[in-house]
């Protein structure tokens, strides 16, 4: 078992050194065009050169804030309110239609409505990153509380368990998988909006230093961006994926690894 | 087993009652707000004018031709992310290299969002339509070939054998066996891979295009043209739920065999 586990990320490393290797050698040679292509060294080089020169670990913090008060509110609310639309029947049928007509809609689409209303600043940004959060999370905690085992809620209305305990003690535990996967979900989904939303719209953040090295053709720095984006999502989703380890020892699959579900 | 009538019992009559009074409440509310002066109307057209209004969203002096390009490109990031996926998708579960060597780049790149590679896509195209629509077809492509691997992957090997034993083999194995079993996970990856695109375009359009809903919101939210910002998102949202509510029905309609009782 250990060995054949060590051997599927001896692959998985090869793999990934390869498509590295690859990419080296295209660029080396000359095949894409070097101004547009620089070779995978150069771009980890200038993500180096980025850190030390200190642009890169303020960007990166200004993102990583800005994703963990936005990851947290929503998660938080979008658990609450999930746990109650997924109980409540007249809660859940107060907001379906309401929630299932948003939910669908690039929550970015707002953006330019809310710059108008609240003013180019933190709170746009904030809010539309939260809101595609809060949506992802709230439609699939409430999905997963109304397919619970009815047999598990039984057994707790048995034992006597009722209101905020009933949530808490016997519904909470049983959806705490697909909580995991809510949350994962909405990782993904909140990196993708505040990375756009900064790309766009704000001028600080990892998005905007993607904007502002295309724009000035600092070409390997916008690669080094690139990458940092990238590990990020990979980074936040191993994080997801230990919590749920860490939360829930009796489920051995990585549930936040699951990642394709809008 | 015999299918359930739904219950009939007030409870329904409730659930009506709120699905249909909440939206409907909350729209009058909007609408009372804004006749009384309590919001303003220059920032919060109140619904009667953006429906009086609606018109404008394919009117080809205001937003027609916007519309038009966002649906354009849509249905093209649909085309290349549904054949090069599914095609991609295949490979990589016929040959388990190159399924081992992409995976894990694949979801590096999955994890990226559509509008931090369309500078990427601009080396090779330029600042063009081509730009766009590719840098909003990599999310789905990717969707799609994952989608099409686990779904090959998942075909139940009792009905392969079946079938077999039966002597279905080519093309009648492919089309009463295959595609049955494959067709619905497909379906599937295809709406969450449309949504994904769906949020890529908008947001590309915003910065890298002339025309289409991005761009006309984002060149006309500081001229204060609010009642044309609320239709132009009120046709994204539009087009969000035609791709997924929209899709869903009729996936469930083509593929009744996916969807029977207690099945998602």
């Amino acid at each position: 078992m250990k060995a054949m586990k060590a051997r599927s990320l001896l692959r998985r490393i090869a793999g990934v050194a390869l498509v590295i290797l690859v990419w080296e050698l295209v660029t080396r040679i000359e095949l894409l065009d070097p101004r547009f292509f620089p070779p995978f060294t150069e771009a980890v080089g200038a993500a180096v050169r980025l850190w030390f020169e200190g642009v890169l670990p303020e960007v990166l913090g200004i993102s990583l804030r800005r994703l963990v008060v936005v990851l947290v509110l929503a998660v938080v609310g979008g658990v609450l309110s999930g746990l109650l639309a997924g109980t409540s029947r007249l809660f859940d049928w107060a907001t379906r239609p309401l929630v299932d007509a948003l939910f669908p809609v690039p929550k970015i689409a707002f953006l330019p409505l809310l710059l108008l209303v609240v003013g180019r600043g933190e709170v746009a940004f904030l809010t539309i990153a939260f809101a595609t959060a809060l949506f992802a999370v709230f439609t699939n905690v409430r999905s997963t509380v109304q397919h619970l085992d009815p047999g598990l809620l039984e057994a707790g209305r048995a034992f006597g368990a009722t209101g905020v305990g009933h949530l808490l003690r016997v519904v909470l535990p049983a959806a705490m998988p697909g909580v995991l996967n809510a949350i994962g979900v909405a990782a993904g989904l909140c990196i993708i909006a505040l990375s756009a939303v900064e790309f766009v719209a704000a001028r600080s953040g990892l998005g905007y230093l993607v904007y502002i090295s295309w724009q000035t053709f600092r070409i390997d720095e916008m690669y080094a961006a690139i990458l940092v984006i990238g590990t990020l999502g990979v980074v936040t989703a191993s994080l997801v994926a230990a919590l749920g380890r860490v939360a829930m020892p009796h489920y051995r699959s990585d549930v936040g690894a699951v990642r394709f579900r809008a | 087993m015999t299918s359930n009538p739904p219950r009939r019992s007030w409870r329904i009559g409730t659930a009506q009652a709120l699905q249909v009074g909440v939206p409907v409440a909350l729209l009058l509310a909007w609408e009372a707000m804004v006749r009384i002066g309590l919001v303003s109307g220059a920032f919060f057209p109140p619904p009667s004018r953006l429906v009086g209004q609606a018109h404008l969203l394919v009117d080809a002096d205001a937003i027609g031709p916007d519309t038009l390009a966002t649906i354009r490109r849509l249905a093209l990031v649909a085309l290349t992310g549904g054949v090069v996926g599914t095609v991609f998708g295949y490979l990589m579960f016929r040959m388990r290299s190159v399924d081992a060597v992409l995976r894990d780049p694949l979801m590096f790149v999955y994890g990226i969002p559509s509008l931090i590679l369309f500078p990427l896509m601009t080396f090779p195209l330029g600042r063009t339509d081509a730009a766009v629509v590719a840098a909003a077809a990599i999310t789905p492509v990717i969707v799609m070939s994952m989608t099409t691997t686990s779904a090959l992957a998942q075909i139940s090997p009792t009905h392969l054998e079946a079938a077999r034993n039966f002597g279905a083999k080519g093309w009648r194995l492919t089309a009463r066996v295959v595609a049955p079993a494959v067709l619905p996970p497909l379906a599937t990856g295809f709406r969450v891979a449309m949504s994904l695109a769906l949020i890529g375009l908008v947001s590309i359009e915003m910065v890298g295009a002339q025309r289409g809903l991005g761009a006309f919101m984002w060149q006309n939210w500081a001229l204060l043209r609010v009642t044309e910002l609320y239709l132009a998102l009120a046709a994204i949202a539009v087009l969000g739920l035609t791709v997924s509510v929209g899709m869903d029905a009729l996936f469930r309609r083509a593929m009744p065999w996916a969807y029977r009782q207690g099945q998602p």
